[in-house]
């Protein structure tokens, strides 16, 4: 599904990532783990397309991205799903508007909207709190809701920067539990965490330090 | 919070447009001030074009002639012949001295001074050849030479400093005008840019989640347009019914094309400075 080669990073002359070299299979869950600073973070976002890499070539299912153009960026965002430490919901909209928003930029109908946001909610546990605005929910909710919103597209690839980072180990336990159940259902999974008791839950994992990858 | 009744329509009007209240509030306020904005235009248009000043002027202006004593009927014909043949003579008046009569009654006692009252020619002058003084002087030179003009008034003085007044005034506007228009531009680009500012989160959550350019960047510019669009429109309604000006229709759609270029070019600033 992901295949990284010879994948460099610098920000300005200091280096971020060096030598990568990754591949992630179809249906794989990829724990990337590492200490703050290791590199974690730019990985995900080279793979997400939020930045292009100083060197190498990135492939996500068989096509070259690491030069896309800005305009074709959203085509292959839309086949991944994005789950962030801090949630990134917009607290004053309710959990239908919040996720409805992921729909609206796919121009889908009404009605298939209605559908895919009672169904991914549905996933995650929360159909019961569709209407309720995110800032009343708790920690653990939102990034239940967060989630929901990555899958509502049904991705093939859902890559998550540190989503237990701001829950309790036990909210951690369970939106990881909701992350293997979602790599069982055939979503590719790559999630980067310096928690190495989630570790547990990977199929194989990368660890980097100091921007390069280590056995 | 208990919201009052503008507070609940506030917030019933942002549902409909499907804006936050900030973005509602800031749409609101940037119609108003382009609203205030056209309105400026519209005057200043209206103050150099619409009192026709110019016009007017222009229009009524005309050289006065004093004819000779005792001219035959034939010398007279040729005296306003050769006057109607001068460069940039529009047309000739010949008033009788009854006909002067008539017209300086209301001022002057004009029993005192019938008998040295003369007939007179109004020379009217080309409108184009009238706000250039040295063609001024060049036709009163031309007609001062035609034999039987006893003497010409062409109030040259008066019409220098009359065009001089003219063209201030329409140099003034245009200014006026220019300005206001760079300004109606900023201010479209100055909301847009807040907007963008107010929704940030949400543009990132958008493109994050595989929204297009277009789908982020056309809403945006359409709301530049229509807040140009919808303040021109409020604009040219105050002043064609709460104060009843002279403006027509042809200025009304110049300012929509002004206020759609306004709103796009904002729009499209706004745009590009914040990278979106």
């Amino acid at each position: 599904m992901i295949e990284l080669y010879h994948l460099y990073k610098y920000y300005e002359d200091v280096p971020a990532l060096e030598d990568i070299n990754l591949k992630i299979e179809k249906g794989d869950m990829v724990i990337i783990t590492g200490p703050s600073g290791a590199g974690k973070t730019t990985l995900l976002k080279l793979i997400f397309m939020e930045e292009k890499p100083t060197k190498g070539q990135i492939l996500f299912m068989g096509q070259n991205i690491s030069n896309i153009k800005k305009n074709e960026v959203h085509l292959y965002r839309r086949q991944m799903g994005f789950v962030f430490q801090d949630f990134r919901l917009i607290e004053e909209l309710s959990v239908y508007e919040n996720l409805s928003l992921a729909m609206e930029v796919l121009w889908y109908s009404k009605k298939h909207t209605d559908m895919k946001i009672r169904s991914a909610l549905q996933e995650v546990g929360l159909l019961h709190k569709i209407y309720v605005p995110v800032k009343k929910l708790s920690g653990g909710e939102q990034q239940r809701v967060a989630i929901a919103r990555s899958i509502i597209n049904s991705p093939p690839l859902l890559l998550a920067d540190e989503p237990t980072g701001n829950l309790d180990p036990y909210l951690a336990e369970e939106i990881m539990k909701l992350f293997k159940t979602l790599n069982y259902r055939g979503t590719t999974v790559v999630i980067a965490t310096h928690d190495v008791g989630l570790l547990k839950y990977a199929r194989n994992v990368v660890k980097l330090e100091k921007g390069r990858m280590v056995p | 919070m208990k919201r009052g009744f503008p507070g609940k329509a506030f917030l019933m009007l942002s549902k409909a447009f499907k804006m936050d209240s900030k973005e509602l509030f800031f749409f609101l306020s940037s119609t108003f001030i382009i609203f205030l904005v056209s309105d400026f235009i519209l005057g200043f248009k209206w103050f150099y074009s619409g009192i026709s000043l110019r016009e007017d002027f222009l229009s009524s202006y005309r050289m006065v002639g004093i004819l000779k004593d005792n001219l035959s009927e034939k010398e007279l014909k040729r005296v306003l012949t050769e006057i109607e043949a001068v460069e940039g003579v529009k047309r000739v008046v010949h008033l009788k001295k009854e006909e002067v009569i008539n017209l300086i009654s209301g001022f002057v006692d004009v029993e005192k001074i019938t008998r040295f009252l003369p007939d007179v020619v109004e020379i009217y002058i080309d409108e184009k050849w009238i706000e250039n003084i040295e063609n001024l002087k060049m036709i009163e030179k031309s007609i001062k030479k035609v034999e039987g003009i006893e003497y010409l008034d062409s109030a040259k003085e008066n019409v220098e400093s009359t065009v001089r007044f003219i063209r201030y005034v329409k140099k003034g506007s245009r200014f006026f005008i220019a300005m206001l228009s760079i300004g109606g531009i900023l201010i479209i680009y100055n909301f847009i840019y807040l907007t963008i500012y107010s929704i940030q989160k949400k543009i990132e959550i958008m493109k994050f989640v595989g929204a297009s350019p277009g789908f982020i960047k056309i809403p945006l510019i359409l709301r530049g347009i229509a807040t140009g669009i919808l303040g021109s429109f409020l604009s040219w309604m105050f002043m064609k019914f709460a104060l009843h000006s002279k403006v027509f229709l042809k200025e009304f759609l110049y300012l929509l094309l002004y206020s759609v270029c306004a709103g796009g070019i904002g729009s499209y600033l706004a745009l590009k400075s914040k990278k979106v």
